[in-house]
């Protein structure tokens, strides 16, 4: 070897090294790490796919008529729409709410083609052992993945799928929107013996700042809980069961009743006695059964010898009874839940035991709510009182308000109509003249949020003298009222506004020498509020 | 020792270093660029899945306070969903979320027989330091992306990653799954805002790679 050889095999060595591997695989490594730094988290496909799913629900039209089980669709979505399924909320008496997934005949409608689906096939098992089916929402579930809703045509009312979570239920008249707050929709699970029901319902329960002139709404959790009614001695929960009862008295002061909304082929009862079981001989008591079942087949219950077969759109057919003589009450049947109040509570109430939840036409799913501070006869001289002394006498101690969770922004909309329907009973026998004082009974109004607070915007009360004129004390009347309140929004500011109903029965009682004035004792039975934004 | 011998060796001895050397750059450099091509393919993975899974909002039945909702895939494979479901600031355990077999369906009412709804199965209660997040260009810990969204879910508290099956393996459906994974939540009393985390596996590791949010009230 010579001397000079070996250096350029040495050099050839390093050479093939360098070239072979390092430069190469140094090379590659920079490459693919500019490749990473590249790529990045923006390309959301499934945001692009959400938004087409949506603008499908927007521009597909879906109607479930509910008699004839047809699903009429509309397509104009410029897209073929691939059904994969249909999923629906069916409610069954004594059961609740059952969730149907069913796949329909024909699965694809082409764009600009309208379809009418026929699911009465298709739902046929799933409605079995349904006791009277009610299909409170149905969804089409695309093969994309989106979901529509569809609007369900039913004869009782038109009305939109519930906006999920709020309870809120949209009926659609003809052009405008009308949300419906009450009657409100009731499934068979609902606890209607329990005003904080409410809440589920898509209200707000609170209370006025003055039970004259309020300027807020303060949400108030004791409202529903454990205050608001108050008197000498006020109606104290005693005992509740449930199951069979039989009523056979000789005595009933008053009595007001409905049909149960979770069934109407069962009735929700409220009345007045002396001595009801567990109360003592004498003290005054209040039963309230919900659920009623009669096992008699001649009525749901006789008062006196008259059998009654179905409740009075007159919430105040039955509230004097006993006024002139004894009357007796006899009802023998099944029952969901039976309450049983003593007049003997001393400390502040709440407003359960002046309330119940019913419905005086038999619409299965939607009840109002009715409101009575009465709870035994009327007067009609100034020296004596509705309970003939002032222990008996109760009044509200907070109103009770409820705040509907639908916000009409005064961008969208430039003024509201509320609409209220209602039925108002008292037991002052001299009317306007047994007062001295006139005092709302029931506002409707607007208030807006401001932080935390409510504060009212507008609203109109309905006083005593206003609302005492509609109806008579004795033979009771309550005749069927009703208001439209129209207020403008204020433009130019943007604020968010709450439709907002409250009642009370304000009056204690005022003695004036042997004269009694401002003794009221009231019953006020609110059938519908709806509220109607004008763009 | 002559002068060639020596010469030799020298050759020798600087090619067993230039080999040495070679060898150990060559496992260097190829061990990083499997680390990098790993990373690679990690962002591959994330971004498809981040673009394929998604879940939509079915109803709400507020009477049972029950939340239906579906999955799907669009890139039509029949891998599984992992998911969590925090309800307000609390995770629900597994055995509140119950996916619809259509194949064990008789009668076309959800849930009401027995095998139609299997509970999910928790795959795994993951430490939310050990579960990752894209965000923001680079990776994260989901404790950290729950604090930066401000959640108010504690970071202490571990997830239960549950494993929802695609609808597609409950039936012997051949070819590509089209079908939407349909499945419910049972919630507690008051809840007012429901997420829905989405997770994919890799590595063994487990990475977020979609939240859907309902609001309940």
């Amino acid at each position: 070897m010579r001397r000079g050889q070996g250096n350029i095999i040495i050099v050839a060595v390093f050479a093939t090294l360098f070239l072979g591997f390092i430069l190469p695989l140094s090379a590659y490594l920079y490459t693919s790490y500019t490749s990473n730094v590249r790529e990045s988290y923006s390309t959301k496909l499934s945001d692009v796919v959400i938004g087409v799913a949506q603008r499908a629900s927007e521009q597909v039209l879906a109607v479930f008529n509910e008699t004839s089980s047809g699903l009429l669709i509309v397509n104009h979505g410029g897209k073929q729409l691939d059904i994969e399924s249909v999923v629906a909320l069916i409610v069954c008496s004594e059961e609740g709410v059952r969730t149907v997934s069913v796949k329909p005949s024909e699965t694809t409608i082409p764009s600009g083609y309208q379809r009418e689906l026929n699911l009465s096939k298709s739902l046929e098992p799933a409605l079995q052992g349904c006791v009277n089916p009610s299909t409170v929402a149905l969804y089409i579930v695309t093969r994309l993945g989106a979901v529509i809703p569809a609007e369900i045509a039913s004869p009782r009312i038109i009305q939109s799928p519930q906006e999920p979570g709020t309870g809120i239920g949209i009926v659609r008249g003809a052009g405008e929107k009308i949300i419906t707050a009450l009657p409100m929709p009731i499934t068979s699970a609902d606890q209607v013996w329990n005003l904080s029901l409410l809440q589920a319902k898509g209200f707000t329960i609170a209370t006025l700042d003055s039970m004259t002139n309020p300027t807020r709404l303060v949400i108030d959790s004791t409202t529903t809980a454990s205050k608001g009614m108050s008197g000498s001695y006020v109606w104290g929960l005693r005992s509740t069961s449930s199951g069979s009862i039989t009523v056979n008295i000789g005595t009933v002061y008053n009595l007001w009743f409905g049909y149960d909304p979770r069934n109407t082929s069962k009735y929700n009862i409220m009345f007045t006695t002396l001595g009801y079981s567990p109360c003592s001989s004498s003290t005054l008591s209040r039963v309230k059964i919900y659920g009623f079942r009669s096992a008699d087949s001649r009525g749901v219950l006789r008062i006196g010898n008259t059998w009654v077969s179905e409740p009075s759109q007159d919430v105040a057919d039955y509230t004097f009874l006993s006024a002139y003589a004894s009357t007796g009450l006899y009802l023998s049947g099944t029952a969901d839940r039976i309450e049983v109040y003593c007049r003997d509570g001393t400390e502040e109430t709440n407003y359960n035991p002046y309330t119940m939840i019913m419905n005086t036409v038999e619409s299965r799913g939607f009840a109002g709510i009715l409101f009575t501070t009465i709870d035994r006869s009327f007067r009609s001289s100034l020296s004596s009182t509705p309970d003939g002394g002032t222990s008996g006498l109760d009044y509200s101690a907070k109103s009770f308000a409820l705040i509907y969770n639908y916000s009409i922004s005064s961008k969208q909309y430039t003024a509201v109509a509320i609409a209220v329907n209602y039925r108002f009973h008292d037991a002052e026998g001299r009317d306007a003249e047994g007062t001295k004082n006139d005092l709302p009974i029931m506002f409707v109004g607007l208030v807006y949020r401001d932080g935390n607070v409510f504060r009212v915007y507008s609203y109109r009360s309905f006083t005593f003298r206003e609302l005492t004129r509609y109806e008579d004390t004795y033979p009771p009347t309550a005749q069927a009222q009703s208001a439209v309140v129209f207020i403008p929004l204020q433009q130019g500011v943007d604020r968010e506004f709450y439709v907002f109903i409250a009642f009370q029965d304000p009056y204690n009682y005022l003695r004036d020498g042997s004269s009694y004035y401002d003794c009221v004792e009231l019953t006020l039975y609110i059938e519908n509020l709806s509220i109607l934004p004008y763009r | 020792m002559g002068k060639a011998q020596s010469e030799l060796l020298t050759t020798v001895a600087l090619i067993g270093l230039a080999l040495v050397i070679g060898i150990a750059m060559i496992s260097l450099v190829g061990s990083t660029v499997s680390s990098y091509r790993e990373q690679a393919l990690l962002i591959n993975t994330l971004n498809s899945e981040i673009s394929n899974t998604f879940v939509n909002l079915v109803t709400y039945d507020d009477t049972r306070g029950r939340l239906w909702l579906l999955l799907k895939r669009l890139d039509g494979s029949r891998t599984d969903f992992f998911i969590a479901i925090a309800a307000d600031t609390q995770y629900l355990q597994c055995s509140s979320v119950q996916y619809f077999n259509p194949a064990a369906d008789t009668n076309g009412i959800m849930c009401d027989e027995s095998g139609d709804c299997p509970s999910a199965q928790q795959f795994r209660l993951g430490d939310p330091k050990g579960i990752y997040v894209p965000y923001g260009g680079s990776i994260t810990t989901l404790a950290d992306f729950i604090r930066a969204r401000d959640y108010g879910i504690s970071t202490a508290s571990y997830v239960p990653i549950c494993t929802v099956r695609n609808v597609c393996n409950l039936a012997s459906i051949p070819g590509l799954c089209t079908s939407n994974t349909i499945f419910r939540v049972s919630l507690p009393i008051g809840v007012k805002m429901v997420r829905v985390f989405i997770f994919t596996l890799f590595s063994n590791n487990l990475y977020l790679v979609n939240v859907y949010e309902v609001r309940i009230s």
